[in-house]
Order: C-alpha cells, then sequence, then structure tokens
C-alpha cells in the first residue's frame, strides 16, 4: 500500500517524458491530479499507521528494497506531501513562459516519489539508493535552464552529492554488516562487534556523506551556487526535499542506526557539534555579505540547517525533537521567503537586493507575507521558528555541556544575524531611501493569485504552528522518545 | 480582557487612522485625538480594573500572559501621559512633513506595543512586546526616509534587536534555572536547587541580558543608535523614543532583576559591580558628548544617554532606596526630556534652527517656550524642587548608604559632575536665548511662539515634572507596597 505514493508519481512523471503533452493546461492537470493522488495515499498510509515491513525486491544475502512506515518517516513524508501539490501550482505560473517544460515538470513529479521514497525506506540501503536517484532526477532541474550558470551549478551539484554519497556508502555498508542488515530500529542496531574507533570514524564518514546534500561546513558550497535554478526549484527542493533528506538521512544514520548511546560522549559527536556550530554562524554570516536575494537565502538554509543537525547531534530525545522541529517549521518558513522571492523575481525580472527598494508599495501583499516570515525564522514569538528556537535552547542547556552552551550562543548570534539580513529587504522593500525608490512610475503588479494562495497558506500555517504547537510538539515528542 | 483591549485598541485604531483621511490628506485629526483618548481611558480602567490574562500558551511554561501590578501601573502612566501630549502636539508639527497619516499611524501602534511591555506577566511576553515595540517605532525614526533617516533607523532596528536577542540568552537560562510558575515574583523566582553548580553561567548570562535590554536605554556599550536616531527622526518622535520607549529597556531590567532573578541573586556579584561600573560610565561620557556637541537634537540625545543610565545606577544598586530614585526619575526624566524635544521640536518647526549656536535672542520670539525649556533643564540638572532633585538625592543617598567600598563613593562624584555638566550644556543656551547680548540685532526678531496644540503639552509636561518633585514622596508612598515586597 505505501508503494502506490511512492511508484505513481515516479511513474507518472517518468510517462510524461515520453507522452510531449504539448497543451500547458492538460499538463498542469495532469501533474497536479498525480500529485494530488500521491498526497492522499501518502496520508492514507500515515493514518493507518501500520508497521508492518513491505519487501518490494530481494537481492542476495539479505540485501532487500524494503519500507516501513514509523513516526519519523511520517513527519518527513507528511511535510512533503502537503506542500508538493501546492508549490506545483505556484510553479505553473511561475514557469508559464519557460522553455522545455515537459521535461521540467515530469522531473519535478518524480522527484516527489523519490522523496517519498527516501521517507518510507525500512533500511539504510534502500534509503541510499533512493538518495541517489533523488539527486539524479534533481539535476535537470538545477540546470533548467541550460545556461553557463545552470550547467556549472548542476555539475558541482552532481560532483558534490555524489561525492558525499559514496563517502556515506562506506558507513550504509559496514551498518549493513554488522548491525542488523541495516533496519531501522530506533536506539541503534550495531553489535559491539567491530573496534570502536573505526566505527566512529565511519560514522563520521556517513554523518559528512549525508551531510553533503545537509551543507554542512566545508561542504556546503552547491547550495548557493544552486539558487540559479527556477524558484520552483530552489523552494521546494533547496529548501524542504534535497537539504531535508540529508537532515533526514543523518536522523536515521544516528538514531536508528548507531543509535544515540553509542555515540554518546565520542569525539565523533563533538567532531560533528564543532562543524555544526561553525556552520550556523558561518552560514548566517555568509547570508549577510550575498547580495543576491535567492542565493541570501540559500545561505541562510545552510545555516538553518544546522541548527537542526547540532539539535540531532545533542544525543538527547530533547535535541532530537528540537531537530525535527526546526525541520518541520524551517521548511514551511523558508518555503514561504522562497516563494516571495521568486514573486518579486517574476514580477520585476529582478534579482538583487538593491532592486527590491520601494517595491512594498507595489507588492505588498508579498512583502507582508515575507516580513512574517522573517520575523519567523529570527524567532519572534508568535510564529513558529521560535517554538522550534526555545526546544533547542532547552536541549543545549539540558546537555549543559561547554559545546552544547556555545551552540546556544551561536544560534543566538545567527538569529540576530537573520534579523539583519532578512529584515533589512523589508525596510528596503517598505521605506526605500529617498531617490532610491526604483519603481515609482512604473507598472508593477501584486503577484498572481495563483502565487499568493501557496505562500499565503504558508504563511497562515506560521502562525497556526507558533501558536498551537502543542499537538505536533507532542507528537515529536513521542518519535524522539523511540515510542513511534 | 480589558487588558488585551487596552493593547489591541490603539493598534487596530493605528492601522484604521491611515485610512481615515482628514484635511490635505493629512490624518483625521478628530479622529486621532478620539483614538488618543479612548486609548487613556480603557488604560485607566486596566489600572484599576485589570485581571490577569493568558492570551497564548505555547509551551507548558512559555506563555504569553498579561497582569497589572504596581509597577506595571505606574509605567503605564508614564506612557499615556507622553503619547497623550506627544500627540497633540504632532498634530501641528507634523503639517510640514510628508506622509502624516503613515506616521500617525505607527504612532499608535507603537502607543499599543508599549501599553504591552506594560502589561506583560512574564519574561517571554517581556521579550516579545519589547520586539514589537522596537519594530513599531522604526518606522517613527525613519519617517523622513532621507538616507540619513533610513541609515539611522536600520541602526536602531539591529541594535535593538541584537539587544533583544542578548535580552533572550537571560531569559531562557533564568526560565531554565526555575521550576515551574514563570509569573513575576517579587523577590525572583529561581530554583536554588537547580541553580547549584551552575551560579557562575547564570551570572554570566543575566549580565548579558542587562547589556542586551540596556540597549534600549542606551548604556555603554550598546548607546551607538540613539544620537543617530535623534536627529532625523521628526521632533515628536524623538520625544517619545527619548521619553518613553527607552523606558521600555528600564522595565524590562526591572522585570529581569528584581522580579525574576530576586536582587539578592545579584548582590554583591561581580555583576551587580560591572552593571555599576558600565552605568557610570554611561552617565559621564553621556554628559561630557552632550557638552561638546552643537546640534541641538544630538545633544539631547547625548543626554538622554547620560539620564538614563542615573536609572540605571539606582537600579545597579539593588537596594530600596536605589529603586525608588530610579522609578521617580524615570518620570521625571520622561516628562523633562519630552518637553524638551519638543521644545527642539518648536525651533526646527518656526525657525529652522538646529544648532544651539543659532538660538541667541529665541527667548523674545518664543517666551513660553523658552520658559519651557529653562523649567524643563532646571530639572535635569537636579534643582529642587523640580523632580530630577529628588530623584538624584535618592540614588546618591542610597549608594552612599550601602557600605561598597569605592563603589559607595563614586555614585554621588559621578552624579554631581554629570550635573554640572547638564547644567553647562542646558543653561547657557537658554541665557543667550533670553538675553542675547547687546552686540545682537534684538529688532530684526519677529514674534514667532507657536500656537496652544504645541505649547500646552509642554506646559503640561513641565508641571509633571514638577509634580514629581513636589509630590515625589508622595508618589513613593502610592507605589509603596511595591518596596515592601522586593526588601
Amino acid at each position: 500500500m505505501m508503494l502506490l505514493p511512492i511508484f505513481i508519481p515516479v511513474l507518472g512523471g517518468f510517462a510524461m517524458l515520453f507522452l510531449h503533452i504539448k497543451d500547458d493546461r492538460t499538463r498542469n492537470i495532469y501533474s497536479e491530479c498525480v500529485a494530488l493522488a500521491a498526497t492522499f495515499l501518502t496520508w492514507v498510509v500515515l493514518l493507518a499507521g501500520n508497521r508492518d515491513m513491505i519487501t518490494v525486491y530481494s537481492f542476495t544475502r539479505g540485501f532487500a528494497v524494503c519500507f516501513k512506515t514509523d513516526g519519523l518517516s511520517s513527519l518527513f513524508a507528511g511535510m512533503v506531501s502537503v506542500m508538493w501539490p501546492l508549490v506545483l501550482l505556484y510553479s505553473f505560473e511561475y514557469m508559464k513562459d519557460a522553455k522545455r517544460k515537459n521535461g521540467f515538470f515530469a522531473f519535478y513529479v518524480m522527484t516527489y516519489g523519490i522523496t517519498l521514497g527516501i521517507a518510507f525506506a525500512a533500511d539504510l540501503l534502500t534509503m541510499y539508493v533512493f538518495y541517489e536517484m533523488l539527486t539524479l532526477v534533481t539535476i535537470p532541474l538545477v540546470s533548467h535552464y541550460q545556461d553557463h550558470d545552470g550547467m556549472y551549478a548542476g555539475r558541482q551539484y552532481a560532483a558534490y552529492v555524489i561525492g558525499g554519497a559514496s563517502l556515506a556508502f562506506i558507513a550504509v555498508v559496514m551498518v549493513t554488516l554488522y548491525g542488523n542488515g541495516g533496519s531501522f530500529l530506533y536506539g541503534g542496531t550495531l553489535s559491539g562487534v567491530l573496534n570502536k574507533d573505526l566505527m566512529l570514524l565511519i560514522y563520521l564518514f556517513g554523518f559528512f556523506g549525508f551531510g553533503v546534500k545537509a551543507a554542512v561546513f566545508p561542504l556546503f558550497a552547491w547550495l548557493p551556487k544552486a539558487a540559479v535554478a527556477p524558484t520552483p526549484v530552489t523552494a521546494l527542493l533547496h529548501a524542504v526535499a534535497v537539504v531535508n533528506s540529508g537532515v533526514f538521512a543523518i536522523m536515521r544514520l544516528t538514531y536508528y542506526s548507531y543509535g544515540p548511546e553509542y555515540l554518546a560522549g565520542t569525539w565523533a559527536q563533538k567532531i560533528a557539534l564543532v562543524a555544526v556550530e561553525f556552520t550556523v554562524v558561518f552560514g548566517a554570516a555568509m547570508a549577510l555579505r550575498e547580495r543576491h536575494f535567492k542565493r541570501r537565502l540559500a545561505y541562510s538554509t545552510v545555516s538553518n540547517l544546522s541548527y537542526m543537525l547540532f539539535g540531532v547531534m545533542l544525543l538527547t530525545p530533547d535535541g532530537f525533537l528540537g531537530g525535527m522541529a526546526h525541520m518541520l517549521f524551517h521548511s514551511i518558513i523558508k518555503m514561504s521567503l522562497f516563494l516571495c522571492a521568486g514573486a518579486f523575481m517574476h514580477v520585476t525580472g529582478n534579482e538583487y537586493i538593491y532592486e527590491t527598494n520601494g517595491v512594498g508599495k507595489r507588492m505588498p501583499v508579498t512583502f507582508a507575507f515575507y516580513t512574517l516570515g522573517a520575523l519567523s525564522l529570527t524567532g519572534v514569538p508568535l510564529f513558529c521558528g521560535f517554538v522550534s528556537k526555545w526546544k533547542l535552547f532547552t536541549a543545549g542547556a539540558e546537555a549543559g555541556t561547554p559545546l552544547a552552551v556555545t551552540g546556544i550562543v551561536c544560534l543566538l548570534i545567527a538569529a540576530f544575524l537573520c534579523a539583519v539580513y532578512t529584515l533589512s529587504v523589508s525596510v528596503r522593500a517598505f521605506f526605500p531611501m529617498q531617490g532610491k525608490d526604483r519603481y515609482p512610475g512604473k507598472k508593477i503588479e501584486e503577484a498572481d493569485l495563483r502565487m499568493l494562495v501557496p505562500i499565503g497558506f504558508f504563511a497562515v500555517l506560521n502562525i497556526v504552528f507558533g501558536v498551537f504547537s502543542a499537538p505536533v510538539m507532542n507528537f515529536l515528542q513521542s518519535v524522539a522518545q523511540g515510542l513511534r | 480582557m480589558l487588558l488585551i483591549c487596552t493593547v489591541l485598541f490603539p493598534i487596530i485604531a493605528g492601522i484604521l487612522v491611515a485610512s481615515v483621511k482628514g484635511k490635505e490628506g493629512r490624518a483625521n485629526r478628530s479622529f486621532c485625538t478620539a483614538v488618543t483618548l479612548i486609548t487613556d481611558l480603557l488604560g485607566m480602567l486596566s489600572v484599576f480594573f485589570g485581571k490577569t490574562v493568558t492570551v497564548l500558551s505555547f509551551s507548558e511554561n512559555v506563555t504569553m500572559t498579561f497582569s497589572l501590578d504596581t509597577i506595571g501601573k505606574y509605567f503605564m502612566v508614564a506612557v499615556m501621559i507622553l503619547y497623550t501630549a506627544v500627540s497633540f502636539y504632532a498634530f501641528e508639527y507634523m503639517k510640514a512633513e510628508e506622509r502624516d497619516p503613515v506616521f500617525f499611524a505607527f504612532y499608535y501602534v507603537s502607543f499599543g506595543a508599549l501599553l504591552s511591555v506594560c502589561e506583560a506577566g512574564n519574561l517571554v511576553t517581556v521579550y516579545f512586546c519589547f520586539e514589537m515595540a522596537t519594530l513599531t517605532s522604526v518606522p517613527l525614526v525613519l519617517h523622513e526616509m532621507t538616507k540619513e533617516a533610513v541609515s539611522a533607523g536600520l541602526k536602531y532596528l539591529f541594535y535593538s534587536i541584537g539587544g533583544a536577542l542578548m535580552g533572550l540568552l537571560g531569559v531562557f537560562f533564568v526560565y531554565f534555572y526555575s521550576s515551574a510558575g514563570k509569573e513575576f515574583v517579587p523577590g525572583g523566582f529561581l530554583d536554588m536547587n537547580k541553580v547549584a553548580g551552575h551560579e557562575g553561567l547564570l551570572l554570566a548570562m543575566i549580565f548579558v541580558a542587562i547589556v542586551g535590554f540596556g540597549t534600549k536605554a542606551g548604556m555603554y556599550p550598546m548607546h551607538g543608535w540613539l544620537p543617530t536616531a535623534h536627529p532625523v527622526a521628526p521632533a515628536p518622535a524623538s520625544a517619545l523614543l527619548s521619553g518613553i520607549i527607552a523606558k521600555a529597556g528600564i522595565i524590562a531590567v526591572i522585570r529581569l532583576v528584581f522580579y525574576s532573578v530576586g536582587a539578592g541573586f545579584l548582590r554583591g556579584t561581580w555583576v551587580q559591580y560591572a552593571w555599576m561600573s558600565l552605568a557610570m560610565l554611561t552617565i559621564f561620557m553621556g554628559s561630557m558628548m552632550a557638552f561638546l556637541e552643537k546640534n541641538l537634537k544630538k545633544r539631547l540625545a547625548y543626554s538622554t544617554i547620560s539620564q538614563i543610565s542615573y536609572i540605571m545606577l539606582g537600579l545597579s544598586l539593588l537596594s530600596e532606596g536605589g529603586l525608588e530614585g530610579g522609578l521617580l526619575h524615570l518620570l521625571s526624566h520622561a516628562s523633562s526630556k519630552g518637553c524638551l524635544f519638543l521644545t527642539a521640536g518648536v525651533f526646527i518647526y518656526k525657525l529652522g534652527k538646529r544648532d544651539v549656536a543659532d538660538l541667541k535672542g529665541v527667548g523674545k520670539q518664543m517666551p513660553v517656550t523658552m520658559w519651557c525649556f529653562m523649567i524643563a533643564s532646571l530639572s535635569l540638572v537636579g534643582i529642587p524642587p523640580m523632580g530630577g532633585f529628588l530623584s538624584k538625592w535618592y540614588i546618591a543617598s542610597a549608594a552612599v548608604g550601602d557600605g561598597m567600598g569605592v563603589f559607595s563613593v563614586l555614585p554621588p562624584v559621578i552624579l554631581l559632575v554629570s550635573a554640572l555638566l547638564t547644567a553647562g550644556y542646558l543653561f547657557p543656551v537658554a541665557i543667550d536665548a533670553f538675553f542675547p547680548g547687546k552686540d545682537f540685532d534684538v529688532s530684526s526678531l519677529k514674534k514667532a511662539e507657536p500656537n496652544a496644540l504645541m505649547t500646552v503639552p509642554m506646559i503640561a509636561l513641565c508641571i509633571v515634572a514638577l509634580i514629581v518633585g513636589v509630590f515625589g514622596n508622595g508618589i513613593l508612598s502610592l507605589l509603596g507596597n511595591v518596596f515592601t515586597k522586593l526588601f
């Protein structure tokens, strides 16, 4: 049953490569239906709560492609399935004048299915297979415009991520051999057979290998470069699906393969924490320097992914909870921010921060939603960003180690930088300096409804989760404690 | 419920102000007056009848709660006095500015935000309302939208957010080291069992929070935004900023130190001495810079930096006398500095004069205004019977009485030096205005007294400053239960 939501979009998207649908409207309806079907089926699976494992195909020696639903997969699948149909709607408007739309939407839809495959994977090997497939199917999306920048970005993305996955493959092999066939079990599956230091080293291979997708320093460089992709790609893939797969993979490796007790207090944890804390501040600082709107948001993503990994690497249930909460909330926030940036780019044709001077008067709704997202990302109460940040602080303080407390300070520094690099755009948009208003008499209209509705939806979700976070947090807490 | 209405009404009405048009595309003055008066009414009702209300619950421990205790009520009255008086002045002043409705919209929205800071019932609510007060007052600062104004507005925004985040660090650790129930408790609610072994960390975080919240109060080293913001903001905005918005930092520090951590936890620690040192440094530095400054509004801005640190000094003494002096000075400085900024605004509005040197003979052109300037200056310098005298006396005697060695002697000395400098940067202005010297051509001066919309608020604020001085002890006895509970 769980296979349907995975394979329908994959096959449906694949079919589009051969169907060559010429009419935009037909193609849009077809894509949206495939996506909605997958979403519907995903939720049926999640709500059914069936915890059995399904084996699709068995290689020799006990290697199999198998799927299972547990708490963490519910989180990832649930999150992704709600967002995909909405961003698809947004992309119909955004891409309406683009070339080679057929290929674009084909790959876009296939990516959905593959992401669900990562979410539902029951063991490390299956997850790895879909992880690699995700990379392959998103390369054409990154390079979509096929200009020089796009091709370069696509190649760099491919090199980094495939390289990282190869590194992680070492960990995949080791865990599969020595840990119950690599099946995911909360608390880890390793038997104490091998030399611990060796296993820790291999863990770090896995951490940094998967950490490429999660943009951990020093392997983040592909992400800002990939900002040249069309906005629907940057928004969904590079704020939600691809980067969260990296975080998800690290969560699986850490809590369900190795296990927090195995790793707690070790030198591997310390190295990971240092890398992650550095990335938090580094990403935020680079965002401040950056003048290209989407690249600035991309660096912000780099920083925020490491907030999640900070929580994860504290190796406590509260840390895991904070990491998961931030994964969910950051996706909502970053999605709305990227969609706003995209709307700006689509309407005005401009890409740089200094080109937003005065645009707030012409696109007030878009930039009002942008400001809400900015406040949430900084961590102002009433918005969901505050809830996850506070949880991360709590987890850090409870852990109490010097590295944990340093992490809290790093998060606050990054929050300040975040306020500066996001709100400065809001101020420019609504309060341009005299003489610097770029759009005094020009005909700039507010973004189309097909773009505003998804943006508005995410903004509302932002506030809803900011105010009523208890149900979600309780669910995540039971996941973090291994009860689901 | 009443408390929520008191905050929401001016916010919603403020947004509406931008759409209800009056004459010549400006905000409708009658509508604005109504908004001011209704907000004041709601505020007074809250003071007498307001009940605690939990608006939202983020998690079991972290809620957004409004409640009004005596300190909150006192602050609220101060906020209402300032915002009301300045609103009438602004009706006249803003005629010379553009985008009048936008200004008044943010005027009332920030009124609501400031009231919410007074009503905040726990530290997280204080943090949230503090951020809202910053965000809603930034548009007031950058109103003129010149390059300098927007830069100054951004500087204010980022300094304030940085300070608020530093405050959040302290708020978080205070929550972490306490048990259930995070409402304000006089004397603090830290759980000493949890704190044991971690005092060093907690003290450091509290110090960071004091400096962070002190950003709004212009305490060194976070004072940099003040002298940049004031000259470019329209005069009513400057009056509000120095008069009452800066005091949001003070209330946050009071809530943190006296009602969350507890004065006893900090007394005698390095945090207290560092705080006192920073306050004294700021007092001296602010007065010195004011003395050297030529632009009147910038001079007053440096004066604010200095004067608000009088309050910080009083608070840092962690004693009853210090707190009494600090609270009195809050109202006295709010009214006298508010009045001074309004007079500075009159000089700009009527005569286009911004520098101190250009104000020779102005006293002959607008005697009422200059008299207000003179009286407000008396209060700031600390001459009886004005409010500034009583507050400084309390602070100085509290310091001496505490027996802290050199820290007992320094405060009165610094206060005295600062008073001399204050006289030096205020009195000559008034003297030159009234007695420009025999070389000055008095006959070329034309009468330029502003109308009642401007003079009445200035006179009213002077009267408030006088009341603080004459009836200061009465005010303190009204606040009496604050001191009995805390000490």
